[in-house]
């Protein structure tokens, strides 16, 4: 693993940190793969990815009930501990029920580092930002509405900063972004040889990286490192070729992956937002700027989301369409509970696996603790082994 | 196997005439839809917040999964079996559906999963002709939705309303907004005449808005009744007459059922009678009920308690009827409100202040995200601005095996003599 990818995965706070004194500029933390985080690039902000700790709250418990969702309990708690009091800004985007409420309770209860810029009861410089994205993503006016959402936060966005964000920085931005999608696209590509062409664990750290490092250091790094393992025909070692589901995944659970690989297999694509969804949607760069990040933003399948389809089937035609590149031969769901939008649609997803492609799938229920990762060591085992035959 | 044990629940003891017979408007109701299928007309199954007045000014007859849910959480088969939602809950969950979703979901995906959809209290929900649902209230509408449509085979359309986040009670949408929302309502009539054939026609849904109108200003008029001390519509009865109007607005039928309602609370007050003979505090119940146990709402009555308010299923001023531009008029309606916390919170406060509400029961339903994601600020911002204690009551909203009889009683119980002492020592509560 190149050096710099694990040092962000492993200990993103001190790597963020260390980014921040060294060229003076601001971070911004967001939740979501939906975010525009292309804006924030453009106004030369480092987004970050905002991700919990795993451990036992300290603060959160007294506000957040304990039946929601234990990913977002533990953010808010890492914020209201202060693990997060190098950010600049934060954005919330409408991406669920949960998340959506971020907006309020971070605003509430997370001390922000600099005061609010009061006027006449407008704070000019809001901490926390909110962005309206709309539940269905497909429509004929759907595309023009958010539009008009990332102008306004932009528009924010330029009065915080006191500096406008031109078209000429959001191409920039977009261009940056493409070019490291294209890199983790290669990556995955690499992934579809038999064996792939390098770990699972190993492309999740590379993709977790890129959620906390400039887009065109990353790509750059990327591309480097691409190169070598191509050049010296790098593989990873033969396994069950697994094909995993889930809610967010981060530093916490990610183990899962070991597990996985240590048992046999070899997760070679996913559903994840730290994973394809991250990067999986290009941005068009022919259209206007802020209309090429939206139709990226509404690109993603997120399971949340809905279509204006008859009988939405676009979470099932992405499922078969990975399947069938990265040749699966197992699917795990890994699924925190209060994960509502992915416990609704497992049902139909597991059938449609089973019944269409013959593949069997394991429904693992996370917890969002190491501890809980590992007891699922034996499930896994006995699952590749059945596969194995 | 072992044999489960059966949980002890009881219906409520009304105030009021109209809300005892609320029921058999529902009953009717039912039986209309269904005469309507066999007449061969089309049905929709929909869910609150979706404006109802389209679907009769378009001819459809529309089902509610949540409200059926609610119906099944109530009934039984024969006398000695589960409720209903308790049997088609454990269908869904043997099916694979996770018992940490919506009790609602459940319940109605189980039904469905079930294969006969005439096996069921009131005869089910007929067999939808189309699914409508939105993205108001929660996600799980949308994927619940979906997952129906896939497995009845049967079209669906989603109406998006963007979750807009602002400070206070309510503000008026943006343009891009309000557009956004038009565009689906008009799409929504084109969904609506590809699968029926009935065209749009703007008197007629006019006409069904003429009617919903009234019925809001109605029911917003009885909202501001029920401040009366002492209380003359409990909680009870609000939960038990919200169907005509959450479900049947722009129709006659629900205007006359409002209209005997108010009068009837109208007549309360003046004759000065309350719930109970003394009233000696008032409560808030915040969340949607249990409905497999609305014998709750009465628990604190033999201590002088009485559930004075509940803002779920409340109205909602309207902007004015615009006749010329209907849609409009609908899109700006429903765009208009808020439900964040930054919203909701200050709203419960005032109303609070406004119903003299001495204490809370905030039903803390393990499967409603929407619901039990505020619960603890909320509790929090009751005690802290007005001096108001509360209680949380865990269950699910119709599945009664998340029910602890013993220690729901035992935290009312505290609960009550935490006010009553209150009480005794002369401290307003009255707030």
């Amino acid at each position: 693993m190149h050096e710099i990818f694990a040092r962000f995965a492993e200990n993103r706070h001190e790597a963020v940190k260390k980014w921040k004194q060294e060229t003076g500029k601001k971070v911004f933390g967001y939740f979501c793969c939906l975010t525009p985080e292309e804006i924030l690039y453009a106004a030369d902000i480092l987004p970050v990815r905002i991700t919990g700790t795993g451990e036992p709250l300290q603060k959160a418990d007294l506000h957040v009930p304990p039946n929601s969702c234990a990913f977002a309990r533990s953010c808010l708690d890492a914020g209201m501990r202060g693990m997060y009091d190098y950010l600049d800004g934060v954005v919330v985007p409408n991406s669920c029920d949960i998340i959506f409420n971020m907006e309020f309770f971070w605003r509430t209860l997370v001390p922000r580092p600099t005061k609010p810029a009061m006027i006449a009861g407008v704070d000019i410089k809001p901490y926390v930002h909110y962005i309206n994205y709309p539940e269905k993503i497909t429509g004929r006016e759907v595309v023009p509405y958010y539009v008009e959402v990332l102008k306004s936060f932009k528009q924010d966005l330029e009065r915080s900063l006191n500096r406008p964000i031109t078209d000429d920085d959001l191409a920039r931005a977009v261009s940056a972004y493409n070019q490291d999608k294209s890199q983790m696209k290669r990556m995955y590509e690499m992934r579809k040889s038999d064996p792939a062409g390098l770990s699972g664990y190993e492309a999740w750290q590379i993709t977790y990286s890129s959620l906390l490092m400039p887009k065109d250091k990353h790509a750059g790094i990327l591309k480097g490192y691409l190169d070598e393992l191509e050049s010296n025909g790098h593989k990873a070692p033969e396994g069950v070729r697994i094909y995993l589901s889930g809610s967010a995944m981060d530093q916490v659970n990610a183990d899962i992956y070991k597990i996985i690989e240590e048992s046999g297999g070899q997760v070679v694509s996913d559903d994840l937002c730290v994973g394809t969804r991250s990067f999986w949607y290009p941005l068009n760069e022919e259209l206007p700027p802020l209309e090429a990040i939206a139709r990226r933003s509404l690109g993603t399948a997120c399971p949340r989301s809905t279509v204006t389809d008859r009988i939405p089937e676009n979470r099932w035609a992405h499922l078969l369409n990975t399947a069938k590149d990265f040749n699966i031969e197992g699917a795990i769901f890994y699924v925190l509970k209060c994960c509502d939008a992915r416990l609704g649609e497992f049902p139909h997803l597991r059938d449609k696996l089973k019944t269409e492609l013959d593949i069997p799938v394991l429904f693992l229920e996370g917890d969002y603790t190491s501890e809980g990762v590992e007891q699922m060591r034996s499930r896994v085992e006995a699952f590749i082994e059945m596969i194995e035959g | 196997m072992e044999e489960e044990k059966q949980v002890v629940t009881k219906g409520s003891q009304k105030s009021l005439e109209v809300a005892r017979n609320a029921w058999k408007f529902i009953v009717q109701d039912y039986a209309e839809g269904h005469a309507h299928k066999k007449a061969g007309k089309p049905v929709v199954w929909s869910c609150a917040l979706v404006e109802k007045e389209l679907y009769h000014a378009m001819g459809l007859h529309p089902f509610y999964p949540e409200q059926f849910a609610a119906l099944c959480a109530v009934r039984r088969k024969t006398p000695d079996s589960v409720k209903e939602a308790v049997r088609f809950a454990r269908i869904a969950e043997q099916a694979g559906y996770s018992s940490d979703l919506c009790g609602y979901e459940r319940v109605s995906t189980g039904f469905v999963l079930n294969g006969d959809l005439e096996d069921a209290p009131l005869g089910g929900m007929a067999p939808p002709d189309m699914l409508v649902t939105t993205s108001s209230v929660c996600d799980v509408r949308l994927k619940w939705f979906e997952d129906m449509a896939q497995r009845l085979n049967v079209p669906l359309f989603t109406l998006d309303r963007p979750e807009r986040r602002f400070d206070g009670i309510m503000q008026y949408p943006k343009p891009h907004e309000t557009r956004y929302y038009r565009s689906q309502l008009e799409d929504l009539l084109s969904f609506i005449t590809e699968i029926t054939g009935t065209k749009y026609d703007p008197d007629r849904l006019n006409e069904c808005l003429d009617w919903g109108y009234k019925t809001n200003e109605l029911r917003l008029e009885i909202l501001e009744l029920r401040k009366a001390v002492p209380s003359p519509m409990g909680c009870a009865d609000g939960f038990a007459t919200m169907y005509p109007g959450m479900y049947c607005s722009g129709t006659k039928k629900a205007y006359e059922f409002y209209r005997a309602l108010r009068d009837e609370v109208r007549g309360k007050i003046k004759a000065g009678k309350g719930q109970i003979e003394k009233e000696k505090f008032r409560l808030l119940w915040y969340g949607i009920p249990t409905w497999f146990n609305m014998g709750i709402f009465n628990y604190f009555e033999p201590v002088g308690g009485v559930f004075a308010y509940e803002p779920a299923y409340n109205p909602h001023p309207w902007p004015p009827r615009n006749p010329k531009d209907p849609l409009e008029e609908i899109a700006l309606r429903t765009m208009t409100i808020g439900s964040t916390m930054s919203t909701t919170i200050p709203a419960l406060l005032e109303q609070c202040r406004e119903y003299r509400i001495a204490g809370g029961v905030l039903a803390y339903l393990i499967t409603c995200r929407a619901i039990y994601l505020p619960s603890l600020e909320i509790r929090r911002a009751l005690e802290k601005e007005l001096g108001i204690p509360s209680v949380l009551i865990e269950c699910d909203l119709v599945d009664e095996r998340t029910f602890s009889e013993g220690q729901v009683k035992t935290r009312m119980d505290a609960f009550a003599e935490q006010i009553l002492k209150k009480h005794e020592s002369g401290k307003s509560l009255n707030n």
